[in-house]
Parts: structure tokens; sequence; C-alpha cells
């Protein structure tokens, strides 16, 4: 009798989520993206360039109202990637600061490529504080 | 990073290369295959009691199977004493329940039935275009015969086809 087992690749494929399999010589580049305030019924958007070479691994994201949604857009010159297919509530996607969310894969970033958070409040009454954090870390040259 | 890294990340950065581009829609002379829609309020709309939930204006749903660009909208006031900017009334543009960015918390009309203004929402198969309209709790009551309604003009274009045809 054979079993097929689920494939498994091996954890360097991957190179990976927690620090101590992510790739040596690497630093970490945490990017925040702060909202505060996000008004009543605010839609508000941050961009940010990426400098070097990177990988995003995971996803936290925090606000104190009725709710959010959030899109996150990767332009490369050109070419652009929703990482949503559409608006998604922020806390269906992304963890907190102890437990951030894990992509399925590390997602690469280029040097000089931008990444644009659009969050959209929810809340009819109240201003609320909104934070989006992707977790990467910076790729260096193989020695 | 060891070299079998470093390969797996060019490859990751070379595939970046093929994502789609970017490619910025002229609202006025939609794709040949796009189907013309055009939805307005089936009936003049009375407002809500101060305070109380959002009533519908309009609704629209993309069908399945499709994309739309709503390109010009109108959002009215049917009545005398316009409300315009005293904060009586507040219309919202929501996207599956999340506001259009700047139109979240409108204290006037958009265009007219005669006027509409020209705009670009894109929406994605299954997206839910709502227009609401509410009056705060602070607010006076409306008057009986003060209503509101609103209409939207756009296009719809097959999501298969156009996967196809790139």
């Amino acid at each position: 009798m054979q079993y097929f087992l689920p494939s498994r690749k091996t954890l360097s494929a991957l190179y990976q989520a927690p620090n101590v399999q992510l790739p040596e010589g690497g630093s970490p580049l945490h990017e925040s993206f702060s909202f505060n305030p996000l008004g009543v019924m605010d839609v508000q958007d941050q961009t940010r360039v990426f400098n070097s070479d990177s990988v995003i691994w995971g996803l936290a994201g925090s606000f104190n109202g009725a709710g959010v949604f959030v899109q996150i857009t990767h332009f490369h010159g050109s070419k652009t990637r929703d990482f949503f297919s559409s608006f998604r509530p922020l806390d269906s996607v992304a963890g907190n600061g102890q437990k951030p969310f894990l992509l399925p894969a590390p997602y690469a970033v280029a040097a000089g490529d931008s990444i644009q958070v659009i969050v959209k409040s929810l809340d009819k009454v109240n201003n609320q504080v909104v934070e989006v954090v992707l977790y990467a870390n910076e790729v260096q040259p193989a020695s | 990073m060891n070299p079998f890294q470093q390969i797996v990340h060019q490859q990751k950065i070379t595939a970046l290369d093929s994502l789609p581009t970017y490619t910025p829609v002229n609202i006025d002379s939609p794709p040949q295959d796009a189907l013309q829609f055009v939805e307005t309020s089936p009936a003049q709309v009375p407002y809500p009691a101060a305070g109380a939930a959002a009533v519908t204006v309009i609704s629209y749903t993309v069908p399945r199977g499709q994309r739309a660009v709503v390109t010009y909208m109108a959002i009215v006031h049917i009545g005398g004493n316009n409300p315009d900017m005293s904060g009586n009334v507040i219309w919202r543009v929501l996207i599956n329940g999340a506001p259009h960015k700047g139109m979240g918390n409108m204290l006037a009309q958009i265009g007219s039935f005669t006027f509409p203004n020209k705009v670009r929402i894109d929406l994605g198969e299954n997206d839910q275009l709502t227009i609401t309209a509410e009056v705060p709790a602070a607010a006076p009551a409306p008057p009986v015969n003060m209503n509101t309604a609103a209409r939207i003009h756009g296009w719809t274009q097959s999501i298969i086809k156009k996967a196809s045809q790139s």
C-alpha cells in the first residue's frame, strides 16, 4: 500500500517567518502604516517605498472602532498587484503584534517598489486609530 | 541568505515583471464589448426620521462574471428647503458596506438627473454599490414631502472575455 502525503516544501525554500528561520544577513524591516485619526466613514491611504529587496512575511493590524476594511497594493514599476480580491475586514486578514498572520509564502518586493495601504472606516460615530504593519526582512545577496 | 534562497528570491523578483499593468480606463470610451447600464431609484425615497437607521436610495450589484465601472452619478434632494451643507442629511456611497473615497459623508447633492456628475468607481464581480441617506439625531425631522433619489450610469464587461483577450 502506498500513502500519498501532503507535499511539503522545505523551510529553506520558503525561507521564513519565525525569526530563527529568516535568511541570515537580512535585517528586519517592519513597515508601519499609522492612521491617526481615521475619520468617521473616511478613506485614507499611505505609501511606502522599499529601498532594498525585501520579503514580506507577516501582517498585523489594529483599530479601535466599529471596523475597518483594508486593501494593500504592490506597485512594481507600471505593474500592480492587489493583495486581496477586494477590500477585506482588517481583523480577518491581519493578526496582532504578538501573533501576526503569516503569509502563505513570503512575498518578494524589489528595491524601489512601493506598497500602498488603503483603509476604509466603517464607524459612523467615532474616529478610529488604525495601524497596519507589514513584517518584512531585507534580503542580502548570497554570501 | 544561502545560494538556493537567492535563486528563489530572484525568480520571485523576475516574476513581478509579469504582473498586470495598470491602465486607466477612459470612462467616455468604454471597451467595445462593454454593456452600458443605468440604475435609478425605483421611486422617491422618503428621508428616515432623525437618528433612525439610514435608508437605501439605490443598490446595484455587479452581475456574476462581470466587472463594472460607474461613470456618472446623481444624488438629489426632492422637495423644497434644500438641505445642502446644513448637516441635516448625510448621503453615503458604499461599496460592500464600506465608503468610497470622498463619498462616505456627503452633506450635499451630487449632480442632477439632467446633468449627472462624472465619477470613476471600479467594481469587481458581485460587488454591491449602495447609496444611503440618513438624518442625524441632532437634525430637525425632515418634512414629509421631502424625498431623495439617485441614479448611476456605467458599464459592465465580462471578466472572462477580458482575461482571454489579454
